[in-house]
Order: structure tokens, then sequence, then C-alpha cells
């Protein structure tokens, strides 16, 4: 009975550590580089969408952008629609918000 | 009652008189700090067909500044060592992309001047130089590879028929708006170095456009948010602070605004003196030794952009199934293998390598002999030791290559990498044409036979500097197998190399025995105490 109970517990313990473990790897940030379809920019300037065209998988991803840098590029014309992009974002609320935004660079 | 109208009538024009003053306020908030309005200067209200127009029309009031871009390293791409060698990079042979030479069409990108040429009569041409890499406030200035080091000023299919756009930049509305130079216009080549972004230095990224504070405590975009002239604070045009002429030890004064210095505006001690250590003072008996970037950039590549560590150029020349060069990339889209380019290896937040450096920096340039029985060769061999008295220990990149040379001359060789030619690696993936090429464009020897040499090249670690907070800890040094384990002629209390196990053995053992005997002898002194009492 006694090793019945251990096992039990045992088995519970590994299955929660391994949910904690799957917790983990999916708060890691995904990196997509794809070419911009479209770019939304909210009316108050402080938020925009990008949809971008996954360059491995072909499929459409939405990204929400909040910083400022990348912003004021939209504003600019800095980043427009067919630029090819580079970007880290965490999935998180069924939205993708972006860490960080850039155009492809180099020879 | 009239009272009462009077006070409304009041209260209505201190409104009017308020909100008056709040329309005028978004007019005094962009008042420009420049005294100058380029967009009014009628010499820029014109079409500019090529850079070089808009460069004479700067020039029309700017006269001296050609004059003065023309003597810097900038500009010529040329430095003479005190040693006497040549370097620049018109002259190394690097062990990213290897050789400027015969591949300016593509390098000359990052080039602060128009149709870069090898020839004296471009360099000495004032209109040659370009304003707007350096000066452009609108982050949209661009001179893309292959152009010469020219912007496009009309839409371009390039390469030719392959369907790719470059889109035209607008040269009026751009010189209209220029300004002081900014991390974004000196990171558009600087950051990109090697071929891409954070590819070369480690220490300098795309990351840096905007850094937060725990990136970069000086360049903090929220905070102190310096500009690269903040510290490469540059006079008539003179940038100092060259990689290669590079300043290891600084035992000047911190500079006062307005005085005059011979030392370099760009080492910490320029501003932070030789004694910055408030807090905790035994720190700044370290400063005679030890670099500051030692302890203050923990690691590099910190901004999430990851840098080469090492380049295998012997692998290149696969092709995948579509008969183009083959493309392997890593889990987060950066590319591990081309086939025009070979193997690379990538990393982030790296711990730097720690070496005695005096400031002098001796490289192996095209034509020095080189054995494939002493590998790796040194691109660049940086000096120092523990007892020459110029020395300090300082953070270093080391970036491993595996490049082509002449396995008969033994001499690294030039190679025609880009281009739309047949003779170029990139079209071609044939090292013997690529090799006959590039050594022709110098008229050096070439053999016909290529083979593969292992090389080595060190950059040192000086952007990216953390947080107090986050510096290096005594015991990060002070410890077996800490950072400073095989840095050489230094005692360094902690390390493996500095313990003599007989010694640590004895003096533990005299250390047990004087404990042992001190409780003893209290406790002798506690029985005897008892018996007499």
């Amino acid at each position: 009975m006694n090793k019945r109970v251990s096992a039990i517990i045992l088995s519970a313990m590994m299955a929660v550590s391994g949910l904690a473990y799957v917790g983990n790897v999916s708060a890691e940030p995904v990196t997509i580089v794809g070419t911009i379809s479209k770019i939304q920019l909210a009316p108050d300037g402080k938020s925009a969408t990008a949809i971008l065209k996954d360059n491995k998988s072909g499929a459409s991803v939405t990204i929400d952008i909040t910083d400022n840098l990348t912003l004021d590029k939209f504003k600019d014309k800095r980043i427009v629609e067919g630029d090819e992009i580079r970007t880290k974002f965490d999935k998180q609320d069924g939205k993708n918000h972006s860490k960080s935004f850039k155009k492809t660079a180099g020879c | 009652m009239r009272t009462g109208i009077f006070m409304a009538a009041v209260m209505a024009s201190m409104l009017l008189v308020t909100s008056a003053q709040a329309a005028a306020e978004p007019g005094a908030a962009k008042l420009l700090k420049s005294t100058a309005d380029h967009s009014k200067f009628k010499e820029l209200k014109q079409v500019f067909n090529s850079g070089p127009e808009v460069t004479k029309a700067c020039l029309s009031c700017h006269t001296e500044a050609a004059k003065q871009i023309q003597k810097t390293e900038h500009w010529n791409w040329e430095y003479k060592s005190p040693e006497g060698q040549l370097l620049g990079k018109r002259h190394v042979i690097n062990n990213f992309c290897t050789s400027i030479t015969s591949n300016e069409a593509d390098c000359a990108a990052c080039h602060i001047g128009y149709g870069f040429k090898e020839d004296k009569a471009f360099f000495a041409t004032e209109t040659n130089v370009d304003c707007l890499v350096c000066h452009d406030t609108t982050g949209k200035y661009k001179k893309p590879i292959g152009f010469d080091g020219n912007p496009v000023t009309k839409n371009t299919e390039f390469p030719p028929g392959s369907g790719k756009i470059i889109k035209a930049v607008d040269l009026q509305s751009i010189a209209q708006h220029v300004g002081k130079s900014s991390r974004t216009t000196c990171g558009a080549c600087h950051f990109y170095g090697g071929g891409g972004d954070g590819v070369k230095h480690g220490d300098l990224d795309s990351s840096l456009e905007a850094p937060e504070k725990a990136l970069d405590v000086h360049m903090d975009a929220d905070g102190n948010n310096f500009v690269c002239d903040t510290c490469h604070d540059t006079q008539g045009h003179q940038v100092p602070g060259s990689r290669y002429a590079p300043t290891a030890q600084d035992k000047g004064e911190a500079h006062v605004r307005g005085k005059h210095y011979n030392t370099s505006p760009t080492t910490c001690q320029a501003c932070h003196g030789q004694a910055p250590h408030k807090k905790i003072a035994k720190l700044n008996d370290h400063t005679d030794k030890v670099a500051c970037q030692t302890c203050h950039i923990p690691k590099f590549a910190r901004g999430g952009v990851p840098t080469k560590m090492s380049w295998d150029w012997s692998t290149s020349g696969k092709r995948g199934p579509d008969g183009k060069p083959l493309v392997k990339k890593n889990a987060d889209e950066y590319e591990v293998y081309n086939g025009k380019k070979g193997d690379f290896v990538l990393a982030e937040n790296v711990v730097p390598q720690y070496i005695w450096f005096n400031g002098k920096v001796k490289y192996t340039l095209r034509g020095d002999k080189i054995e494939a029985s002493n590998q790796p060769v040194h691109i660049n061999s940086f000096e120092g030791s523990a007892s020459d008295g110029k020395s300090l220990i300082w953070p270093v990149k080391v970036f491993h290559g595996k490049q082509a040379y002449d396995p008969v001359n033994k001499t690294l060789v030039v190679t025609h990498l880009a281009g739309e030619d047949d003779t170029a690696y990139w079209e071609n993936l044939n090292w013997k044409k690529a090799v006959a090429a590039g050594m022709a464009s110098v008229n050096a020897p070439f053999s016909g036979k290529v083979d593969f040499i292992e090389t080595d090249s060190t950059w040192p670690i000086t952007h990216m500097v953390a947080p107090a907070k986050d510096a290096l800890h005594c015991q990060d040094c002070h410890a077996a197998n800490g950072r400073l384990e095989k840095v050489p002629g230094i005692y360094i209390p902690g390390r493996v190399s500095d313990h003599n196990r007989l010694l640590d053995t004895a003096g533990w053992a005299i250390a047990a025995l004087t404990l042992l005997g001190v409780l003893g002898h209290g406790l002798g002194r506690i029985v005897l105490s008892k018996r007499k009492h």
C-alpha cells in the first residue's frame, strides 16, 4: 500500500514538474523572419499591428507593437509594407507582443 | 448681479488667455535646437539627381567640411601605424568577408563617399564626400549594396532581371533635414560591420539604437542617452577612438569642458578620472592593472542580437536541390550555413576573453609569409604584458576563422566575392577564379592554388557598459577558475594558478593549530579557574 501511495505521489510530482517545464518553454520568445503585408497604426499612435508573412511557413502572423522606436519608424515610413523584418515576440493572451522588430540587413 | 457678470467676464478672459497659451505651446515645442532650418535654404530647394549634387550644395555654405573629411580615416580608409604598418580597410585582410579590395561595389555602401574608386582623383574630389550618410536625421537615407556607395535616386531593379526593386531616396527632403549624427547614423555602418547586424564587434549592434539601461548605462535611451560623439568627441570631422589607434591605458585626469587635453576623450578616465569608485575605495587599487571595461562589461552581445564567433569558409560551395547556394538557419532564423560563405557559429551573452593590452596591434597583411604549421594565423595581435608598465587587462572578443590562402606563395589572399561578373565567388562559387581576380586587382602574385588556413582576430570590448550593480564582483576573478584565471604574469589571490598546494596545506595547518592552541588555552583557563574556586 505504502509503495503504491509513494508511486502515485512521485508520478504526480513528475507530472507537475513536467508541466512547469512546458510552461517555461511556451514563455520563450518566438522569432520569425518575414515580409510585412500590412501595418495598422492605432489612432492615438501609441500602438500598431503588423501582419508578416513568415518566410519559413508562409503563414500570416499578426504582431502587436508598442515600443516607441518601432512606432516612430512606422510613422516616418522608415518601415513600410514590403520590408523584410526579423521580429522576436512573446505569445500572451492570444496575441503576439513584439520584443524586437527590425529590418533584416546584411551582405 | 453686476459683480457676478464681472466675475464671469474675468474668468472667461482668463480661460481665453490660458487656451491661447496652450495653443502657442505646441509651436514652442517645435522650436529647433539648431540655429539653422535647412528646409529654408534655397540651395536645398532643388531636385537632386545624385549625391555629389547635394554635397555641392552643402559645400556652398560649409566651405571647409570636405577638406576636413578628406583628412580622416573615415574617408581614406587608411591609417599608418606608429610601427609603420599601412592599415585601414583598403589594406588589411580580415577573417570575415576578408577584403574590401575588388569588392568595392558592395563594401562602399559603408564608405562616406559617392562612387568609391581606388584612385587619387576619387579621394581628391570634394563633391565625392557624402554628407548625408552621417547627417541624415530622417532615417530614410540608404546606400544599397552594389552601387559603389551611391544612393539610388530612381526606383531600380537590382540585380538586373531579379524583379527586386530598390526604392529611390528623396535627396531633397533628406538634405533639408540634416542635423547632428546619431546612434542611428553611426550605427548604419558600425552596427553592421562584418556583413550583418552585430556580426563583427560583439559590442556594437542594432540593439544600441535605443538601448535600455541594463544594456548600456551611458546610451540608455530613457536616461543618459549618450550618442556616439558624446564620447567620440569630434572636432573638425576628426572622430577619435579608432580601433586602429586604440588607447589601452589612460593616466590622464578627467576632462573639464572648455579645457584642452592631449589625452583621448573616448576613454572611461576622460570622464571618470583615475579613482572612480567612491563607495568601495579598494576597487581603485585595481585601476592600474585592470581596464574599466573588464569589470563593467561582464558580457557582450547582450541586446538580443547574436554576434559571429567563427566563420569557416572552407565548407562553402554547397548548393541546394534548386541549384542555389544552400542556406541553413538556426531556431532563431539566423543563417548558420550559407553556400556562398560557409559555416558560422553565433552567440549571445558572451563572456569575453581577457588579455594584457598596451595599445599596440600588429597585423598580418597581404604579402606577409604565413605557415600552415603555425595555425591559427593571427590577423591582428594585441601586444602587452604584465611587466611593460603600459598594459591593462582588457576584455576582448576573439573571432576564429578558416579562410582561403595561397599555399605556394604562403600568403593571405584577396578574394573577389561580390559583383555581377563570372569571377565573383558569390556568383560562381569557384575559389580559383575568385582569388585570381582578387589578387590581380592588387597586382599581387597568385600561384593558382587555394587552400584554407585557420586564423583569429581580436576585437576590444568597450561598448555595452552595464550598470554598476551588474558589474563583476570580487569572486568573479578572485576564485578558482575565475574570469582572469588564464591571465599571466600577475598574482591574483584566489586563482588556482596562484595556489601552491604545499603552501596552502601549511597555511591551513598553521591556522588549525593556532585555533586548537587558542581553544586548548581557553579550556585550560576555564578548568583552572573552576579548581581555584
